[in-house]
């Protein structure tokens, strides 16, 4: 009978829930407060060698260092672990001298014992902890090591890397965030479920992941390169860029790691925010069937280059976030040439190449597009290909457009016997030109990584000797001849380079935007 | 009623096969490879391969869905692809936030959406009801989604009064032990703690009971009305008993039978909403799982989830089925068997 008196409480309750998030106070801000950085997806792993995404990147940055390392906010190789190191002649030894008293965050000494250890995780198939021992796992070993056959310490400091063939590109890819120097005690120590317990000589040390929702890590007090000025780094995970957004605004984020166009003018009129906006590590075009008629003729594909607007397209549909191509490499890679003219927008010279090449009244062809956006081209493959279907009619080319979901598109594009014009992009690995030249237009590279079926021996001769030699300023020589060589050949129409944008509160300091987008030099970074 | 329950269960086995044979099917006939999916545009032509070849995508369908039962009768459903743990696992880890989530909705709106139904059935066609019922049709109409984003704007940032987004804030640590942050933080005594996350539930949870609240609004009211009209109503009030008795007491425990079978049906909603919910707020639960977990063609984790997510609804409409005799002792759920 007196059921009546609870009900009350019904209507109480969420009152009562209202009331009580007013009588206490938000968490402490300010000094010793963690450091959070926002990233829109979880990690898949916390071992360097066995992962390839972003969002692993991001985290294992910080808790890992590299025999080699990029130099702040370049691409250009510098000392790590290493302090010096040298190349044999022939470009086939790499002798690594270390620097003295590092020690792992697990106390185990970052020794030539060490690396030695590290690297027979990697290479050693009998090895009982060998990285690839689990299914699905993604890894740049092969990329980074290939061509080595041995590996030895000489003395405590010093270890000799040995390879079959030279390969220039290994320097750049040790300093890859997926080359990061795992501690060898606690590899044997965690075996299979090291990835979810690493241990580096980075200034931060792993804490816990919680999935889906954050990674916590604390400062490496003893950090060989000094103290970290930040106590506490966390890496959150909210998948809604909106929310990233807000939380950022509202200053409960310190960083966004990734920001999408859209958002970045939103962030911009923000006085508290700070948006770091440069040319990323990226190309992005439109690959043409060399082999094909009519596109075998470089006239053709200079008249296609002529004919797409670039700057247009930059500033209404990339709004601003990208710049023009003026050569295969981007800015931000070392050996771009800056001085290089590229192709200003001239449909009349286009229409004039194209009569001197047989086709005054144009021709018809197919472009196939991507539906999604991509790292290089955040607008999306559809809306691209409809710019540039729209200025090739200028000059007389009709073109039907053929949407493929991304597997399929891959899978299509990439056929031996594929022989129509498709969109094209890639973003630098390593920051070694040979990653963009060689991987893109090398002979070797049909009809994965080329899809224009590019192939022209002077230019795979420079490419092959680029790799074969470690002399710095020879190899910016060669890859000086390859960029122009290409320029001049068109195998694509060279479109833009989407920038990279990150944005972080104005009580953030010293955070560097690295090319490759990962979070090096963290030990540098304070906030107010 | 124990007979009852066991031929339930038994009638679940069918229903879980069949939907394990839709989400598997259905999971492979998305297109794209599902190997280039995983492993990205850079992957090698070997790491392929091998990748497919330890997938068994070789093998013919059949023999994979084959596989795939009888694994998952052992009770394994592999490994997940993504986060490379077992599938079981990261279920586990996921669930509890759902389920507090959840069930906190589920209670919110029950609190809300019954004397509203109520009231609004006493007063029929009266300011509250016509109010309500309006109130109930924006309710339904508006997307999870978008009522999210407005109180994370309105609440969150304008008003800078509560979190939005995730479970705790990142100054507070709290040991995990059943994955549900309010129980964890009265096990630990940490009073900072649970003001912390449930100033951070409350958005959420309001942004997923608004739908439930609605819909059990309404049922509450059209049930009501029903049993308003009963002669026993009229004889309550002709005996002078006042309105909480006779609408609380006497109506609305008659009322309560499409309204119980309505919140079991709500609760496969919630499951649902919680999709969208987690995605916004950036909650760890088994919905943003499932999305990561299909974004990335991890089959055995979407199996997984899928088979977890029907047997909970499977059994939730056990317990309605069960609620109906303990509310109403009319209801005898063996009769079939003990005629």
């Amino acid at each position: 009978m007196a059921r009546h008196k609870y009900l009350p409480i019904f209507t109480a309750m969420p009152m009562a829930l209202t009331l009580s998030m007013t009588t206490y106070g938000r968490a402490a801000t300010g000094n010793g407060a963690p450091f959070v950085i926002a990233i829109g997806a979880d990690n898949t792993g916390l071992d360097p060698e066995t992962v390839m995404n972003n969002e692993s990147g991001f985290v294992m940055a910080a808790i890992y260092d590299n025999l080699v390392e990029y130099k702040s906010g370049s691409t250009e190789v510098g000392p790590g672990l290493a302090d010096k190191w040298e190349v044999s002649k022939d470009g086939k030894t790499y002798t690594f001298h270390l620097h003295r008293g590092i020690l792992f965050h697990d106390g185990t000494p970052c020794d030539a014992g060490a690396i030695v250890a590290w690297l027979d995780r990697l290479l050693n198939k009998g090895n009982p902890n060998f990285y690839a021992n689990k299914a699905g796992v993604d890894s740049y070993v092969d990329f980074t090591f290939h061509g080595v056959d041995s590996y030895k310490k000489t003395d405590d400091q010093t270890v000799v890397i040995h390879m079959d063939k030279p390969n220039a590109e290994f320097l750049n890819s040790l300093a890859m965030v997926w080359s990061g120097v795992t501690s060898p005690a606690a590899v044997a120590k965690y075996g299979a479920e090291y990835y979810k317990h690493p241990v580096g000589t980075g200034p931060f040390k792993f804490v816990e992941w919680v999935p889906n929702d954050h990674v916590t890590l604390e400062a490496n007090t003893t950090f060989w390169k000094g103290k970290p000025k930040l106590g506490k780094l966390i890496y959150r995970i909210i998948p809604e860029s909106a929310v990233r957004v807000m939380e950022l605004t509202k200053g409960t984020v310190d960083v966004l790691a990734d920001v999408s166009p859209a958002d970045s003018a939103i962030l911009a009129s923000n006085k508290n925010v700070h948006v770091i906006v440069e040319p990323g590590l990226m190309v992005n075009g439109l690959a043409l069937p060399t082999q094909t008629k009519p596109f075998n003729d470089p006239l053709v594909r200079q008249a296609l280059n002529y004919a797409v607007d670039k700057d247009t397209l930059n500033k209404y549909l990339f709004k601003g976030l990208a710049t023009t191509m003026n050569s295969p490499l981007p800015p931000s890679q070392w050996g771009y040439d800056k001085t290089l003219p590229g192709y200003p927008y001239n449909p009349e010279k286009a229409k004039q190449l194209l009569a001197k090449a047989g086709y005054p009244n144009g021709f018809n062809a197919t472009i196939y597009v991507y539906p999604n956006p991509r790292g290089y081209n955040p607008i999306g493959g559809a809306t691209l290909g409809q710019a540039l279907q729209a200025d090739l009619k200028k000059v007389g080319v009709n073109i039907t457009l053929q949407q493929l979901e991304w597997g399929a598109y891959l899978a299509k594009v990439r056929s031996k016997d594929f022989s129509d014009m498709c969109l094209a992009g890639w973003s630098g690995d390593n920051g070694d030109p040979d990653n963009f030249v060689g991987a893109l237009w090398e002979t070797s590279q049909i009809p994965s990584g080329n899809l224009s079926h590019y192939s022209n021996k002077d230019f795979d001769a420079l490419v092959a000797q680029g790799v074969s030699i470690s002399d710095f300023k020879a190899r910016l020589g060669l890859y000086a001849k390859a960029q122009r060589l290409l320029m001049k050949d068109a195998p694509w129409v060279f479109i833009n380079y989407a920038s990279t944008i990150r944005a972080h509160t104005t009580k953030v300091h010293g955070l560097v935007l690295n090319p490759t987008t990962m979070f090096f030099d963290m030990d540098k970074v304070s906030k107010d | 009623m124990l007979n009852f329950i066991a031929r339930r269960l038994l009638h679940a086995i069918p229903v879980l096969l069949g939907v394990s044979a839709i989400v598997f099917f259905g999971m492979h006939v998305i297109p794209g490879d599902v190997a280039q999916m995983i492993l990205g545009d850079k992957a090698t032509p070997q790491a392929l391969a091998h990748l497919r070849e330890q997938l068994g995508l070789n093998q013919s369908i059949f023999i994979q869905y084959w596989k795939f039962i009888s694994h998952a009768c052992a009770g394994d459903f592999g490994q997940s692809l993504r986060t490379q743990n077992p599938v079981w696992q990261d279920i586990w880890t996921a669930f509890p936030v759902t389920v507090q989530l959840s069930v906190l909705s589920l209670l919110l709106a029950l609190a809300i959406g019954i004397p509203v139904g109520v009231r609004a059935a006493v007063e029929r066609n009266g300011w509250f009801d016509n109010l309500a019922m309006v109130a109930v049709l924006v309710g339904i109409s508006m997307p999870v989604f978008w009522i999210g984003l407005i109180l994370m704007i309105v609440v969150g940032v304008r008003f800078d009064l509560l979190p939005i987004s995730g479970l705790l804030s990142d100054s507070i640590s709290l040991q995990r032990i059943t994955g549900m942050s309010i129980v964890d933080s009265l096990i630990a005594h940490d009073l900072e703690a649970l003001v912390d996350t449930v100033k951070h539930l409350i958005l959420p949870v309001v942004t997923l009971a608004t739908i439930p609240t609605a819909v059990i609004a309404r049922i509450t009211r059209m049930a009501m009305l029903d049993v308003l009209k009963q002669d026993y109503i009229r004889t309550a009030w002709a005996k002078g008993l006042r309105y909480y008795p006779i609408t609380y007491y006497h109506a609305l425990k008659n009322a309560l039978i499409p309204v119980i079978t309505v919140t079991g049906l709500q609760f496969g909603a919630l499951l649902g909403g919680a999709i969208l919910t987690e995605t916004v707020f950036g909650l760890p639960g088994l919905g943003r799982l499932a999305v990561n977990s299909i974004l990335y063609r991890d089959y055995p984790e979407v199996q997984g989830i899928v088979m977890m997510a029907s047997a909970v609804f499977v059994l939730v409409n056990l317990i309605v089925d069960v609620l109906y005799a303990v509310v109403d002792p009319r209801i005898r759920l063996d009769r079939e068997v003990e005629p």
